[in-house]
C-alpha cells in the first residue's frame, strides 16, 4: 500500500519540483565560473597576449606574416612541420590499424593486456620515454651494437640525432592517440555486421574490405587527425632525438622567443600554428568528441 | 583460411576443435607483440642501467650497485628538484581538482547559454600546442612578476591540468543516474547532503583518477615549466631536461627508473579504479 | 514422418535439412544437448523456447557462426558441418536486422549478388524483384538509418532471399517490432514463405507468433527439443509439463490413477472423480498430472441449477480468489478444495453476463476430451511451475 500511495503522490512531487530543481540547476551552473575564469586569466589571456604580439610587436603592421611565407628558412620549418607530421601519422596508422583490430577482435584478456601495453607508454614521463630512446639508438647504443654483433651491418647506424629518430621517438609517443580511437571505433562495430555479410557469401577478404574497413573508417579519421594535430607542435621529442634539419616549427618558435627574444616572428609562428591546429581541431570534433578520447583511454 | 582472421566467429569460439589452423591471424599476432615490445620494451632498458656499476653509459652493464641512485639522492641539485616538483604538484593536484571537478559537474548536469563558448576555454589547454601556452605564460608571468616562483608554476600547472580532470570526472558524473540524486531531495536531503551521500560516492573513482592524472601533469610537465622556471626554482622535468640534453649521466636512469615505478603504480591504480565503474 | 533418425541422407528429400545429434558445450555449460531435427523442403519450421533453451545457438550453428562440439548438418545432400558461412548459400535474417550502414538499401540487397559475381544487368533486375517482392520498390537510393523499424525488417529480408537460398533462417525478426506490426508482418512473411516455396526455421520466443505462422513447431528447453509437431498437436495434446505451459496457459491437478478403461482414465483429485479420454501408459494407482486450458473450462456459481452442468463429465469445486477483467474475457483464479489453485478463463459473451464476485463458492468442469494426463507428479509440477512462470514472463515481454 506504501508505494501505490507513494506512485500515487508523484504528480504533487513534480509539481513542486520546477521551483527546487530551478534554484539546484543556478547553482549547478555557477560551479563551472571558477574553473572557467582561472583558465581566461591563466591561459586564454596569455595566449591572445602572444597573438596579439604577431602584429603589434616590434611595430604594428603584418611584417611578421609577410617575412615568415617569404624567407626560406622559415618555410623549410613550416615544410619541415608537414612532412614529419605527415610521415609519422602515416607510421602510427599503419602499426595502429593492425594493433587496434586484433584488440578489438581479441578475448577480454588480449584486450585488456593490449590495452595495458599501449598505456604504459602513454603514462610515462615523456622524457623518461626520450632518454631511453637516446641509450638505445646512439651509435654505441644497444641497437648499433645488436646490429653490428648479429654481422648485419659493420659500421654504426645514425639513428639518432636525425630525421629517423625523431620518426622513431615520435611514433612510440603517438601510437596511443591512434590505437585508443580506432580501438573505439572497431570494438563498436557489430558483429553481426559481418556474420550478415559472411551469411550472404562473402568470403573473410570481402569481409574485412567491404564491411569492417568502410565501418572503421571514423576511427581512422579521427586518429589520423589527432595525430597530426599533436605532431604539429610537438617539441621536446624533435628537440632531443631530431638533428639541425629536422627543426620543427615548436622548436623555432621557442628558439625566436626563448633565445633571440624576436617576440613578434616567435608569435607569428604560433599564430600559424594555431590556426592550423584549431581548424584540424574543429574537423576532428566532428567525427569524435575530443573528451571521449582523453577520457577514453580503455 | 581467414584472412586477418576476420571477426565473424566470436573469438570464445576460436579455441574450438572446429577452429583451423589461421597463418594470417597469427601474423597478425607477431605483428602486434613487435609494436608492443616497440611501445614498452625502451622503457624498460632503464632500469638495467641505473644499476650499472660503470662509471659511464655502458650496455649490458658490467656490474651492478647501487651509485647512482646514491648520486641521485646525495645531489642537492636532485634533491632540490624533487623538492620543488613536490611543492607544486601537490597543490597543483587540490586545486585542479577542485575546480575541474566543480566544471565537470556543471557542464554535465546543467546546459547553460554559452556552454559551448566556456567548454571550449575549459578544453582549451588541450588543443593549443603546449609550445604556443609556454610562450604566451611566459610573456604574461614576466609582467606578473612570476618567473622563478612556486606560485607561477602552480598557477600554470593547474591550468594545464584542469582539463584533464573536467574530462576524467564528467566520464563518470554521465553514469551516475541523475534521478538518485533527485530521489534523495524527494526522501527530504538538501541539495548539499544530497550531493555529499550519493552522486560523491559515485564519482569518487573519477575523481580520484582525475586527481592522479593531475598530479602527473604537474611532475611530467616540461615545455611551460623550462620557460617560467630558473635555476633556483627549477622542477624535476627541467633537471632532468638539461641532463638528457647534456652528458649522458647515468643518474638520470636511476631518476627515470624511480619515475617509470611510479608512473607504473599509477596506472595500476587508476585501472583499479575504473574497474568498479564498469 | 518419411525419415526418423538412421535413415542416411540419401534416402531423404532432396531439399531437406537433417541435423543429427548436434551438440554444443561451452567450457562447463551444455548449450545445445544432442538435438536431431529433420526439416522438410518448402516448410516453415519454428524453434520455440525460451531464451538460453538453445534455439538460437541450434540456428547459428546451421548458418556456421558457431562451431558445434559434435553431431552433422546436412542440407540437400551437402554436408555443412565444417562449411564456413560464406559457402553454406543459407539466407539468413538477424534479430536487428544487420543492414550495412555505409551502403544503400539497393547495394545492401545487391551485396550476396556481388559476392556471386553476377551480371551487372542481373543484379539490378533482381534487386528491384526483390524491392518489389516486400512492396517498397522506391526505397532503393535510401539509406537503413532513413528507414522505419518495419521497412528495415523487409530490406533485410529481401537481401535474405534475393539469391534465392533454399533456406532462410530467421533469428527473432519481428522482436523490435510493435504488437501491430509484428502481427502484421506475421502474414507477409507467410505469403512469402508461400509463394517462394523457400524452407524456413524461424527462432522466436514468443509462442503466439509460433502457433500462427509454423506449419511446425520444435519446443527447447534446457538444449533439447521437448516435442516437435504441429501447432494443434502441441497445444493440444502437450508431451510435457513444459510444454503445455509455455504454449498458452494450462493448469495443472495433481491426481491419482483410479481405474484404467479402454478408452481412457478414471482419476481421483481430493475428493474429485475426474475421467479422461486418453490412454498414456499409466497404471492404477500412479501419481499423475491432469493438465486443462483455462478456456475449455466452465465455471459455474455453486449453487446454479444442475442442467447446466450437463454435457461436462468433470466438477470440482472451490473459492474465487481473484477476478481478472480482459475485455473480450474474463479470468478467474479458483481455489480448489484440494489446495490447487486453477485458473478458468470465460468469454463474454454479452456485456450483461454477470460477473462473479471473489469469495464466491464455485464448480469449475470441462469435457474428458480437453484434458491431457501426463505421467509423473510432484518434480514435475515442481519444476513447471518455475518453468512455466519463467516462459510466461518471456511471452509478456515479448507482446509488451
Amino acid at each position: 500500500m506504501a508505494t501505490t500511495r507513494q506512485l500515487a503522490d508523484q504528480p504533487e512531487v513534480g509539481a513542486l519540483a520546477p521551483t527546487s530543481l530551478g534554484r539546484m540547476r543556478l547553482g549547478t551552473t555557477a560551479l563551472v565560473l571558477p574553473a572557467s575564469l582561472f583558465l581566461l586569466i591563466t591561459f586564454v589571456y596569455p595566449v591572445g597576449l602572444l597573438l596579439l604580439r604577431s602584429v603589434s610587436f616590434p611595430t604594428w603592421g603584418i611584417e611578421n606574416y609577410a617575412t615568415i611565407f617569404q624567407e626560406t628558412i622559415y618555410l623549410r620549418v613550416l615544410a619541415n612541420t608537414v612532412v614529419i607530421s605527415g610521415a609519422v601519422t602515416l607510421i602510427t596508422l599503419l602499426l595502429g590499424y593492425p594493433y587496434a583490430y586484433l584488440m578489438a577482435t581479441g578475448s577480454p584478456l588480449t584486450q585488456r593486456a593490449m590495452a595495458f601495453v599501449v598505456l604504459v607508454p602513454f603514462w610515462t614521463s615523456i622524457l623518461v620515454r626520450t632518454y631511453a630512446w637516446l641509450v638505445l639508438l646512439q651509435r654505441r647504443g644497444l641497437v648499433n651494437r645488436t646490429l653490428e654483433w648479429s654481422g648485419l651491418i659493420t659500421e654504426p647506424l645514425d639513428l639518432v640525432h636525425n630525421r629517423i629518430g625523431v620518426y622513431i621517438g615520435m611514433t612510440q609517443v603517438l601510437l596511443p592517440f591512434m590505437v585508443f580511437p580506432l580501438f573505439a571505433v572497431m570494438s563498436r562495430i557489430d558483429r553481426s555486421h559481418l556474420q550478415a555479410a559472411s551469411n550472404l557469401g562473402a568470403p573473410p577478404t570481402q569481409v574485412f574490405i567491404r564491411v569492417f574497413l568502410p565501418l572503421s573508417l571514423p576511427g581512422v579519421i579521427a586518429g589520423v587527425l589527432l595525430v597530426f594535430i599533436l605532431s604539429l607542435g610537438y617539441y621536446i621529442t624533435p628537440a632531443l632525438l631530431g638533428g639541425p634539419r629536422d627543426i620543427m616549427i615548436a622548436q623555432l618558435i621557442q628558439e625566436q622567443i626563448g633565445e633571440f627574444g624576436e617576440w613578434g616572428i616567435g608569435a607569428a609562428l604560433a599564430t600559424v600554428l594555431l590556426i592550423g591546429t584549431v581548424l584540424l581541431a574543429a574537423l576532428l570534433n566532428r567525427f569524435i568528441k575530443l573528451d571521449r578520447i582523453w577520457g577514453g583511454q580503455t | 583460411m581467414n584472412p586477418l582472421g576476420v571477426a565473424v566467429v566470436p573469438p570464445e569460439e576460436r579455441a574450438s576443435p572446429f577452429a583451423r589452423f589461421d597463418l594470417p591471424r597469427l601474423l597478425l599476432v607477431v605483428v602486434c607483440v613487435a609494436i608492443g615490445i616497440f611501445l614498452i620494451l625502451p622503457i624498460f632498458i632503464v632500469i638495467p642501467i641505473s644499476f650499472s656499476s660503470a662509471k659511464f653509459l655502458q650496455f649490458p652493464p658490467p656490474g651492478w650497485s647501487l651509485q647512482w641512485y646514491q648520486a641521485f639522492f646525495s645531489s642537492p641539485a636532485w634533491m632540490n628538484a624533487l623538492k620543488t616538483s613536490a611543492t607544486i604538484a601537490v597543490p597543483t593536484t587540490i586545486l585542479a581538482t577542485l575546480l575541474g571537478t566543480a566544471a565537470a559537474l556543471a557542464m554535465i548536469r546543467s546546459k547553460f547559454p554559452g556552454a559551448t563558448l566556456i567548454n571550449a576555454v575549459i578544453m582549451a589547454p588541450l588543443i593549443v600546442p603546449l609550445i604556443i601556452a609556454a610562450c604566451g605564460i611566459f610573456a604574461v608571468f614576466r609582467i606578473w612578476g612570476l618567473i622563478g616562483t612556486i606560485g607561477g608554476l602552480i598557477l600554470a600547472h593547474t591550468a594545464l591540468a584542469i582539463p584533464f580532470v573536467v574530462v576524467t570526472v564528467s566520464a563518470s558524473v554521465r553514469t551516475v543516474d541523475q534521478r538518485l540524486e533527485q530521489a534523495a531531495r524527494g526522501l527530504g536531503a538538501s541539495p548539499l547532503v544530497a550531493f555529499r551521500r550519493i552522486t560523491l560516492p559515485l564519482i569518487l573513482p573519477g575523481v580520484l583518477s582525475g586527481a592522479l592524472f593531475a598530479f602527473v601533469t604537474s611532475l611530467d610537465e616540461v615545455i611551460v615549466s623550462l620557460f617560467i622556471s630558473t635555476a633556483q626554482v627549477r622542477p624535476l622535468a627541467v633537471q632532468m631536461w638539461s641532463d638528457v640534453r647534456g652528458a649522458i649521466d647515468p643518474t638520470i636512469a636511476a631518476v627515470s627508473t624511480l619515475l617509470f615505478g611510479f608512473s607504473l603504480g599509477v596506472l595500476l591504480l587508476v585501472s583499479l579504479m575504473r574497474r568498479p565503474s564498469r | 514422418m518419411s525419415s526418423g533418425s538412421g535413415i542416411p541422407a540419401a534416402v531423404a528429400g532432396h531439399g531437406d535439412l537433417q541435423i543429427r545429434n548436434l551438440r554444443k558445450t561451452y567450457s562447463n555449460v551444455i548449450a545445445v544437448d544432442d538435438v536431431s531435427l529433420t526439416v522438410h523442403q518448402g516448410e516453415f519450421l519454428t524453434l520455440l523456447g525460451p531464451s538460453g533453451s538453445g534455439k538460437t545457438t541450434t540456428l547459428m550453428m546451421i548458418a556456421g557462426f558457431v562451431p558445434p562440439s559434435g553431431g552433422t548438418i546436412v542440407l540437400g545432400g551437402r554436408s555443412l558441418t565444417v562449411l564456413p558461412p560464406h559457402k553454406r548459400d543459407i539466407g539468413m535474417v538477424f534479430q536487428h536486422y544487420a543492414l550495412f550502414p555505409h551502403l544503400t538499401v539497393a547495394q545492401n540487397i545487391a551485396f550476396p549478388l556481388e559476392m556471386r559475381s553476377l551480371r551487372k544487368s542481373e543484379v539490378e533486375r533482381r534487386v528491384q524483384a526483390a524491392l518489389d517482392l516486400v512492396r517498397l520498390p522506391d526505397f532503393g537510393a535510401r539509406y537503413p538509418r532513413e528507414l522505419s523499424g518495419g521497412q528495415q525488417q523487409r530490406i533485410a529480408l529481401a537481401r535474405a532471399i534475393v539469391f534465392e537460398p533454399s533456406l532462410l533462417l530467421m533469428d527473432e525478426p519481428l522482436g523490435a517490432l510493435d504488437k501491430k506490426l509484428r502481427e502484421h508482418m506475421q502474414l507477409e512473411i507467410k505469403t512469402i514463405h508461400h509463394d517462394l516455396g523457400v524452407t524456413v526455421i524461424y527462432v522466436t520466443h514468443d509462442q503466439e507468433e509460433a502457433l500462427v505462422m509454423s506449419d511446425r513447431i520444435a519446443v527447447f528447453n534446457h538444449g533439447k527439443i521437448e516435442q516437435l509437431g504441429s501447432p494443434s498437436d502441441l497445444y493440444d495434446r502437450p508431451a510435457t509439463p513444459f510444454v503445455a505451459d509455455f504454449l498458452g496457459e494450462s493448469n495443472f491437478i495433481p491426481a491419482t490413477v483410479t481405474a484404467v478403461e479402454m478408452h481412457g482414465l478414471r482419476l481421483r483429485y481430493d475428493r474429485a472423480d475426474l475421467v479422461a479420454n486418453v490412454a498414456p501408459a499409466v497404471a492404477v494407482g500412479d501419481n499423475v498430472t491432469v493438465t486443462v486450458r483455462p478456456e475449455k473450462t466452465l465455471i459455474l456459481p455453486v449453487e446454479a441449477p444442475g442442467s447446466e452442468r450437463i454435457g461436462r463429465e468433470n466438477w470440482i469445486c472451490g473459492t474465487i480468489a481473484d477476478v481478472v477483467y480482459l475485455g473480450e474475457s474474463r479470468k478467474y483464479l479458483v481455489h480448489l478444495s484440494g489446495g490447487v489453485t486453477l485458473i478458468a478463463r470465460q468469454q463474454a459473451t454479452s456485456i450483461d453476463m454477470p460477473m462473479l464476485q471473489p469469495e464466491q463458492e464455485v464448480v469449475v468442469g470441462w469435457h474428458a476430451n480437453d484434458c491431457v494426463v501426463l505421467p509423473g507428479q510432484s518434480e514435475a509440477g515442481a519444476e513447471v511451475t518455475s518453468a512455466g512462470a519463467e516462459a510466461r514472463e518471456m511471452t509478456t515481454r515479448g507482446v509488451a
